[in-house]
């Protein structure tokens, strides 16, 4: 059994008005202990929607979501859940209220009545995780977006959560500040924690154990990154695409290359290197095999 | 005829415990018909120096000179900013008129057209942005979906045909394929109007296939201002104030690493496409 379980779940925003529409439909997911899974999706896909309902702040119109088997919809344990579940947001400055670093990061801890002295151990440990330790008393509004993205991710450590929801977490973020807030999610993942992000930067859901593809809110994908990106047009036909050296890797399988599933730079260098190699080797040693046969003549 | 920007400052706040240097000494010259991308991190000053482009925000010291009109003079300024189209970033959070025909035309009222003029203009800018003017004319706003919402932005700019079209972040937030939608429509719109265009992007993959010359931002200055060719030769300047290489960029050095000779200025993907395939002795 997964720690997050969705049966059957459908979501409808303004019940009742002309407006109302289902931004999910039917979703079922279970999401694994110690997973990294990757939500895609093109704009209005319910990917969102889908993050929000992981923690129960939104509750199924149909269907169940279960966290370690409690139902989101059990009042009793909205606690137990949100402490079992973090979510980050896209915009971190939506997400800092206080005007010191750490007092943001006890925040949701100090809330909970947690002993002072385990708040102070928790905040350091939480601050350490995500590479802000040296800013513990720096006023949040002086520092880079990735900065404040790792404090609202520290803070949400504070509650030693044992699943990390991302939304679009990165989205607001230069490429630095990215690169940086990735690299602390896949350590985290590394050390236990199951981590579900949420992107629209096909190159971020590379790092997955797992992609799920949402269109109009149901799954149209899933499988690894291999297997996903290996269906580029199944992904242009829903508003997404394929990496751009997937991309390339693609057009030279079609002229004639030996394929591969490479995904990264790295991984198609490494391909094409080898065929070179493989290539001038096998050339030589036909080379080889007509000079021996000549002599035996 | 130019955008020009002469030894800019501009401090946010100055004078307060808030102080923060955004532009220092910024000299600039925009020509028509460019196609001019600005890279750098957030903070770096690049929204700050395209809102200097059509007098929103003064410098506090250093000239903004639009097509000869100082944009410091108060009487004449309008006349400069009719000229520069500046799209914000996030533009459809300002659509709000009852209907996007009504939006599109806003602008273009503003400046006292003729009634039929303005009609003309606002579906010629429907077209250009690629909405249909019978299928969305009487729409309201916010029945758009995310793509469309800011090709209507977009088009609200187009219809006062600026000669100057300044874009911040125009693809953020979007999906790839409205990524690529806006992208696409940017480079059309510079073909169709002939007009100049700036655009700040976080994205060095979009930079790269649009711009004809980029600028690199840090710290409020200047750090790099020349052709793609020129900016990318110098990877290791990137590298230097942190920001993120193209894709073809970081492949081509993973080739290299692994003894395969690409030459220095091949890095767009459709170059390492043609090279890859020669080194594999590839069929065209």
């Amino acid at each position: 059994m997964g720690i997050i379980e969705l049966n059957s779940v459908s979501y409808e925003y303004n019940t009742g008005k002309e407006t109302a529409f289902f931004a999910l439909n039917n979703v079922s997911l279970s999401i694994q202990p110690g997973e990294f899974l990757c939500i895609v999706g093109h704009n209005g896909s319910g990917k969102s929607t889908l993050a929000k309902l992981l923690n129960g702040l939104l509750l199924p119109t149909s269907g169940t979501v279960l966290v370690k088997g409690m139902d989101t919809k059990d009042e009793k344990r909205a606690l137990d859940i949100r402490k079992t579940v973090g979510l980050c947001f896209q915009n971190p400055d939506n997400q800092i209220v206080t005007t010191i670093v750490e007092d943001d990061v006890a925040f949701a801890p100090e809330n909970l009545g947690i002993d002072p002295k385990e708040i102070r151990t928790r905040v350091n440990m939480a601050l350490k995780a995500v590479g802000m330790e040296s800013y513990a008393t720096a006023a949040p509004h002086m520092l880079s977006g990735g900065q404040k993205q790792r404090v609202a991710i520290a803070g949400l450590l504070a509650m030693q959560p044992e699943v990390l929801v991302l939304d679009e977490a990165t989205s607001m973020l230069d490429p630095a500040g990215k690169a940086e807030v990735i690299k602390i999610i896949q350590r985290l993942n590394s050390e236990g924690i199951t981590i579900v992000m949420i992107t629209q930067y096909m190159e971020e859901a590379i790092i997955a154990d797992r992609v799920v593809v949402m269109s109009q809110g149901s799954i149209a994908l899933e499988g690894t990154p291999k297997q996903v990106f290996a269906q580029a047009s199944a992904l242009r036909s829903l508003r997404l695409d394929v990496p751009a050296v997937v991309d390339l890797r693609n057009r030279l399988i079609a002229r004639g290359m030996l394929p591969t599933h490479a995904l990264t730079a790295e991984e198609l260098a490494e391909h094409i290197a080898k065929i070179i190699k493989t290539e001038t080797g096998s050339l030589k040693e036909d080379t080889l095999r007509v000079n021996e046969d000549s002599a035996s003549h | 005829m130019a955008i020009e920007l002469m030894d800019v400052n501009y401090t946010y706040m100055e004078g307060t415990a808030f102080e923060h240097e955004a532009l220092r000494d910024v000299s600039l010259t925009i020509r028509e018909n460019e196609f001019v991308g600005i890279i750098g991190h957030t903070g770096s000053g690049k929204s700050t120096l395209v809102t200097h482009m059509n007098g929103i925000l003064q410098p506090l010291s250093g000239k903004v000179i639009v097509d000869g009109i100082d944009m410091s003079d108060k009487r004449s300024r309008k006349e400069g900013r009719a000229k520069v189209g500046l799209v914000f970033q996030y533009p459809e959070h300002q659509l709000f008129e009852e209907t996007v025909a009504k939006d599109v035309a806003f602008g273009v009222r503003n400046m006292g057209l003729p009634e039929e003029e303005i009609d003309e203009r606002v579906r010629e800018a429907f077209s250009l942005v690629g909405l249909d003017y019978e299928k969305f004319a009487e729409k309201s706003p916010f029945e758009l979906s995310g793509g469309e919402k800011r090709r209507a932005a977009l088009a609200g700019i187009i219809a006062m045909r600026p000669k100057y079209l300044v874009l911040d972040e125009p693809m953020a937030g979007l999906d790839p394929l409205g990524r690529k939608v806006i992208l696409d429509t940017i480079m059309k719109l510079k073909q169709a109007l002939g007009c100049a265009v700036i655009m700040v992007s976080h994205s060095m993959d979009d930079v790269l296939k649009a711009s004809t010359r980029i600028i690199v931002m840090n710290k409020g200055r200047i750090v790099m201002d020349g052709t793609p060719k020129e900016i990318f030769m110098n990877a290791e300047k990137l590298l230097e104030i942190n920001l993120g290489l193209p894709q073809g960029m970081i492949l081509a050095d993973e080739l290299r690493k692994r003894g395969i000779e690409v030459k220095k200025d091949v890095f767009m993907m459709d170059e390492l496409f043609e090279f890859i395939s020669r080194q594999l002795g590839l069929a065209n």
